[in-house]
Parts: structure tokens; C-alpha cells; sequence
């Protein structure tokens, strides 16, 4: 099982971990007490800086995903699924409120705003994959 | 006569590393150059070619080679005076061979350390990293029944020393000197061990995929048994009297043969392949 970053992409280092691990998590890859790579085996691999790992973990830690048990390692928690789970509904609840508030400041009505998420629901996901 | 079985070890040693080990390693300058970046690798073909087609360093390996087996040979053939005063033939061999080896290391490692400021000057890293998600654990590398051998020896020998002294076998204060001695070198060597599993991934490792780290672990646990055959071999002198320390280097020699042998088995993880960061991942194991 790998993990991949690209360290000219717009996307923060750190941020594509926690990304790539939270999918492995969701996708049932990663299951609850899965052991992980330690920080300096991920950073020495990757060839980043150990504080980027680290503050990857870090932040997978604060939103329950994984277990740093001291020297025994990291661990994927038992309920780290529905943490993602939560975590990346969270995300999408907040980007909404952020669009419609801008829309709103836009100057578009209500029902305009629907209109043009019926419109984009309707449009099928590969064609919204860049 | 026997001085004749010292020289063809050493010799044996001179060949590993100054002909066999530079030979096998001039290969993976491309895959080292494909794992760093592949892109420049798209890009600087010429430079490539370059690379490929200079065989200095070789040469300067191989020309070492001839004057270590030359001046090895002439010591047994009494043409060269020996600079270690009226020691026997086979100190002067073991002696000779340990400086030609360390100089010619220093020379071998003043390359390397002149290829990687070349590389780190001329070819930026690539931008797409790759790695594992499965943590490395030992029993990846090593089967238990080696690890449980080691570490039995070791304990083994350790106990020897202790009932030697307690039973007054031979002179008390030089078995607690080198009881305590070879603790130091057991307890050395295991951390050796462990650090090797733990270390930072290098070239070698994304060139040879988990198979260098293997090779590097067994290498680790194997030179865990040198302060088990080093005290074995002090413990028989310190019984019988008899002088062993001719058989112990003849052994360190042979050592270092078996090392680098492992790494000449060693392979390419994969073909180059010119695919942003796709040419060497450090995920590919194989079975321990």
C-alpha cells in the first residue's frame, strides 16, 4: 500500500497524507488497529522533513483517526472510519455554507441558488473530474 | 607454505572490493539518476551517455587492485622488505592488506562523496515521492529462528566468559577485561542492528527496493556473531594458551567476502523507467 505526493502541487505536503490516509481509511484499506509507518520511516522514505510528517499525524491524531501509543507506534483508531466519515462531512457542510453565502452576496436569489445546484447534481461525477 | 592460503584470502578480499563491487555498482548510475528524477533523466540524455561511457573511476579500482595483489604477492615472495619490522609473513600480509584495503576505501569514498555533490549541484530532485504505508518490522527480514540463533550465541558466549571466571579457568582480572569487553562489542552491535531497520531510505534502498535492506539486516545480524567468534577464539587462548589471532583476521577477511557477496546478488527493484516517481518505489517487498 503506497502513498504518493507531489511536492510542486498547490495542495500542502502534509495535507496530501492526511488525505491520502483518510481515503485508505474510508476505502476500508487501512482497518481500525493497522499499524502505520513511524514518522521517521514516512519522512526519511518521502524524502520530507520530519515536521511535515509529523504535523500530518499530528492533525489525523486531533480528528481521531489515528493512535499514537508512545513506542509501540501508530495505530488506525477503531472508529477512525466514522471519524473520516464526520470529518469529510464536516468539510463538505462548510464548503456549502461558504458557496451559498457567496452566492447570496452575489446578489442570486433562492431560487436561482437551487437551480444551479439541481443543475450541477445532475451533471454526472467523471464529467466534473478534471 | 600456509602464508600462501593468508594471501589467496586476502587477495580474495582485494578482487571483492576493488574489481568485483565497483563493476556491479557502475550499473545502477542510471537507475540512481532515474530515482532521483526521472524527468532529467527524459532530458539529459547526452549527459547520460556521458556517464555511462566513463570508466575512470573503474579504471582507478581496477589499477588499485593490481598494486594490492602485487605488493601482497611480493611480501610473500620476500621481494618487498617488510614495514612492519621482523613480524611474521602472515602479520605482514594481514597488516599490508588492511592498509591497502583502508586507503583504497578512502579513495573509493572520496568518489562517492564527489558523485553526490554532482548529483545534489545537477540534478534537482523529482517532485513526485512515493512510499509505504506498512511500517518495516523485523520479521520482515529476518526469520525468528535467526534472530532466536543470534541471540542465543550471544548469550552463549557471554555466559562462557562469566563461568570461565567464576571457575578460575585462566587469569581473573583478563577475563573480566574482556568479559566486559566483548559485552561493549555485543551491546555495540545490536544497536547496530536495530538502527540499520530503523534508518532513513537512501538511493540504495529505492534503487534495490526492500531486498538492499534485507541484505543490509542479514549483513548487521551476521556481523552480531563476529564478537561471538572473536570471544570464542580469545576464550581458547586464554584456556589453552595457544595464539589464535592469526585465525580471527583470516575469518574478519572471509567476513567481509560474505558481505560483499550479498551485494553483488543485489538487482535493480525495477527497469528505468522515465514516469514521474514511478521508477523506483519503496514499497516493493520481497519475502523475507
Amino acid at each position: 500500500m503506497e502513498i504518493t505526493v507531489i511536492t510542486t502541487s498547490p495542495e500542502p505536503v502534509y495535507e496530501q497524507i492526511v488525505r491520502q490516509i483518510q481515503d485508505r481509511v474510508a476505502a476500508g484499506e487501512l482497518k481500525p488497529g493497522a499499524p502505520l509507518p513511524t514518522v521517521r520511516q514516512l519522512a526519511g522514505d518521502l524524502q520530507l522533513n520530519r515536521n511535515t510528517v509529523a504535523r500530518a499525524y499530528k492533525q489525523l491524531e486531533d480528528r481521531g483517526v489515528i493512535l499514537t501509543a508512545g513506542r509501540k507506534g501508530t495505530f488506525v483508531r477503531d472508529n477512525a472510519s466514522r471519524e473520516v466519515e464526520r470529518v469529510k462531512s464536516n468539510r463538505a457542510e462548510r464548503s456549502v455554507r461558504h458557496l451559498v453565502a457567496a452566492l447570496i452576496g452575489d446578489g442570486l436569489s433562492r431560487a436561482e441558488i437551487e437551480t444551479l445546484f439541481s443543475d450541477a447534481l445532475r451533471v454526472k461525477p467523471k464529467e466534473t473530474t478534471p | 607454505m600456509s602464508e600462501w592460503i593468508d594471501l589467496a584470502v586476502y587477495v580474495t578480499v582485494i578482487v571483492m572490493v576493488f574489481v568485483l563491487l565497483p563493476r556491479h555498482g557502475r550499473q545502477f548510475t542510471v537507475p540512481m539518476l532515474a530515482d532521483r528524477n526521472p524527468e532529467w533523466l527524459e532530458r539529459n540524455r547526452d549527459v547520460v551517455a556521458r556517464l555511462e561511457r566513463s570508466r575512470w573511476v573503474l579504471n582507478a579500482c581496477y589499477a588499485w587492485a593490481a598494486v594490492s595483489i602485487a605488493v601482497l604477492l611480493g611480501a610473500t615472495l620476500d621481494l618487498i622488505a617488510s614495514p612492519f619490522g621482523a613480524a611474521e609473513k602472515w602479520e605482514v600480509l594481514q597488516g599490508l592488506c588492511g592498509a591497502l584495503v583502508i586507503v583504497g576505501m578512502l579513495g573509493w569514498g572520496a568518489c562517492a562523496l564527489l558523485w553526490f555533490v554532482w548529483l545534489g549541484k545537477h540534478v534537482p530532485p523529482g517532485e513526485t515521492r512515493r512510499a509505504t504505508l506498512r511500517p518495516r518490522v523485523i520479521g520482515d527480514y529476518l526469520t525468528l529462528p535467526w534472530r532466536i540463533a543470534v541471540e542465543a550465541l550471544t548469550a552463549l558466549h557471554l555466559a562462557g566468559w562469566i563461568v570461565i571466571g567464576v571457575l578460575g579457568l585462566a587469569a581473573a582480572p583478563k577475563v573480566w577485561w574482556s568479559f566486559a569487553f566483548f559485552v561493549g562489542m555485543s551491546v555495540l552491535f545490536a544497536v547496530f542492528a536495530a538502527m540499520v531497520l530503523r534508518r532513513r531510505s537512501g538511493y540504495l534502498d529505492r534503487v534495490f527496493g526492500e531486498a538492499y535492506r534485507q541484505a543490509e539486516v542479514r549483513g548487521a545480524y551476521t556481523l552480531r556473531l563476529l564478537p561471538v567468534i572473536a570471544g570464542s577464539i580469545a576464550m581458547g587462548e586464554l584456556i589453552t594458551g595457544a595464539d589464535l589471532a592469526r585465525l580471527a583476521h583470516l575469518l574478519v577477511a572471509a567476513y567481509v567476502c560474505v558481505m560483499a557477496s550479498l551485494f553483488l546478488r543485489l538487482r535493480p527493484a525495477a527497469p528505468v523507467r522515465a514516469t514521474p516517481g514511478g521508477a523506483f518505489a519503496s514499497d516493493r517487498r520481497s519475502p523475507a
